[in-house]
């Protein structure tokens, strides 16, 4: 879920590391503001107003990281305002009509973010030793030619898949992941 | 009773995948010899180094999923060739190793091994090695002394804006600069020659991929002989299009194979920034050659229903 964004900004690690913090951020709090007002909500309106507090929470953030770090902002470009139809936070979002209270829907929220921002990381953190040599553009590796594919899109599959590949690998042989 | 189920071609003369594949190798070494004529002793290391670490990888996928040994069926010795002779003369060994894994490890085992792999392997390596170290990649030299140690840069005939002249004679016995194995026409003809004795490819791939870009080169205004005897178009007509796995079965599928193919190559010619377009346009219709094959089928279907409906 959310595919987009995780092959489009996992060039690097802390890119990849910021776009997670941002998601986990919008994420939970997306929950609970919507849980606080579910009840209020005409059912017809629903998926309007969720949208609505989610493009509403991802302007603070960018604007905040505007101001923090504007290199960061530069480099994370398009994919930050899109965090506002990210399949995983509508998804989450949307499931939040089963929570029963606010502690229920922060965890759900800090887990699944979590998680997301996991990936990220792991794949952001590969691509950049392996496609530049850095990490935290810090070298390394030394005496390495940098595989300028794995800056690429095909290069962020890979990995994907490679992990994808791993995970499915433990499930067998151990039943769960 | 005992049931077989396999996937076609269902082989029932003496020809098995090791004999095609040896038969390929040894269709393969007219080229070979060439090029090491013409690039002397640093294009047989390539292909030499290329065809070991191709073996190795091998077996030690091999040994790591817990299957019996395939290398024996030369289909790993022959895919380390074949990218050897898409190399640049002058390829450091550990890149040959990377290409090679990437052939052998993802390509073709990642998809279940030989006669599973949707892309072809060679190919597919040599555009993960091109887009990924793109420097050495377009690194070429002249083609003209034997036993030559260091080379001398050159560009190649289709470099955009080199202001080189080839001639045609020139192109047919591969005195120029390019990949080992891809600049002489006559020694891959020859080898083409013997495949078709053995009947081991079929003519109908190459001849619409040939045709498609001797037609579209004309049509563009464009010679077409320099565009067919230059960039190893002759070599991936016969050796890479008509690999068995990655192509389609049907006849009229091959047909339109080589037909996209070439108008592919000769787009990618004209219109990109790309200075090699063979890989990319075969590794992208490799992508199509389920749909062809249905298409193929149904076409098929629809010929014979045309042909043998006895109308009233």
């Amino acid at each position: 879920m959310g595919l987009c964004p995780t092959l489009a900004i996992s060039t690097s690690a802390l890119n990849a590391l910021s776009l997670g913090i941002a998601t986990v951020v919008v994420l939970v709090s997306s929950n609970c503001l919507i849980l606080l007002i579910k009840k209020d909500l005409p059912e017809k309106l629903y998926f309007l107003i969720n949208i609505f507090i989610i493009a509403t929470l991802v302007t603070i953030i960018e604007l905040l990281l505007k101001a923090i770090s504007p290199t960061l902002h530069n480099s994370l470009g398009i994919y930050l305002p899109l965090l506002v139809v990210n399949t995983l936070i509508l998804e989450r979002v949307e499931s939040t009509t089963q929570h029963k209270d606010l502690k229920e829907a922060l965890e759900d929220g800090v887990e699944k973010g979590l998680s997301f921002s996991l990936a990220l990381f792991l794949i952001g953190s590969l691509r950049e030793i392996l496609g530049s040599g850095t990490f935290f553009s810090i070298p390394v590796l030394f005496n390495y030619k940098p595989m300028f594919i794995m800056l690429l899109p095909p290069g962020g599959f890979l990995i994907m898949g490679f992990i994808l590949a791993y995970l499915n690998y433990r499930k067998n042989k151990n039943g769960i992941l | 009773m005992k049931l077989v189920m396999a996937s076609s071609p269902h082989i029932t003369s003496e020809l098995n995948v090791q004999r095609t594949m040896l038969n390929v190798i040894l269709a393969l070494f007219p080229v070979i010899f060439f090029s090491f004529f013409f690039f002397g002793f640093p294009a047989f290391i390539v292909i030499i180094s290329s065809v070991i670490s191709a073996v190795l990888v091998e077996s030690l996928v091999s040994i790591i999923k817990k299957e019996p040994l395939t290398v024996f069926d030369g289909s790993a010795a022959l895919t380390g060739l074949l990218l050897a002779l898409w190399l640049p003369p002058i390829t450091p060994l550990w890149m040959i190793l990377i290409g090679n894994i990437f052939a052998i490890g993802i390509v073709k085992q990642c998809f279940g091994g030989l006669g599973h792999n949707i892309f072809n392997p060679a190919l597919a390596a040599k555009l993960f090695l091109s887009i990924t170290y793109p420097t050495y990649m377009t690194s070429w030299y002249k083609a003209n002394s034997w036993f030559q140690f260091l080379p001398v840069a050159s560009s190649t005939p289709l470099s955009k804006g080199a202001t080189l002249l080839t001639t045609h004679a020139q192109l047919f016995w591969g005195n120029t600069a390019g990949n080992i194995g891809t600049t002489s026409c006559f020694a891959i003809i020859l080898g083409a020659i013997w495949l078709f004795k053995k009947h081991i490819i079929d003519w109908k791939t190459s001849a619409s991929f040939l045709g498609t870009i001797f037609v579209f080169s004309i049509l563009t205004w464009n010679d077409p002989f320099f565009q067919i005897m230059s960039g190893g178009v002759l070599f991936a007509a016969f050796f890479m299009l008509t690999d068995y796995v990655t192509t389609p079965l049907t006849k009229i599928g091959r047909i339109l194979f080589g037909f996209f193919t070439g108008l592919l190559v000769i787009s990618i010619r004209l219109w990109s920034i790309m200075p090699e377009s063979i890989p990319f346009a075969v590794i992208l219709m490799n992508g199509f050659v389920p749909l062809l094959d249905k298409l193929g089928v149904y076409l098929h279907l629809k010929i014979y229903e045309k042909l043998f409906t006895k109308h009233p």
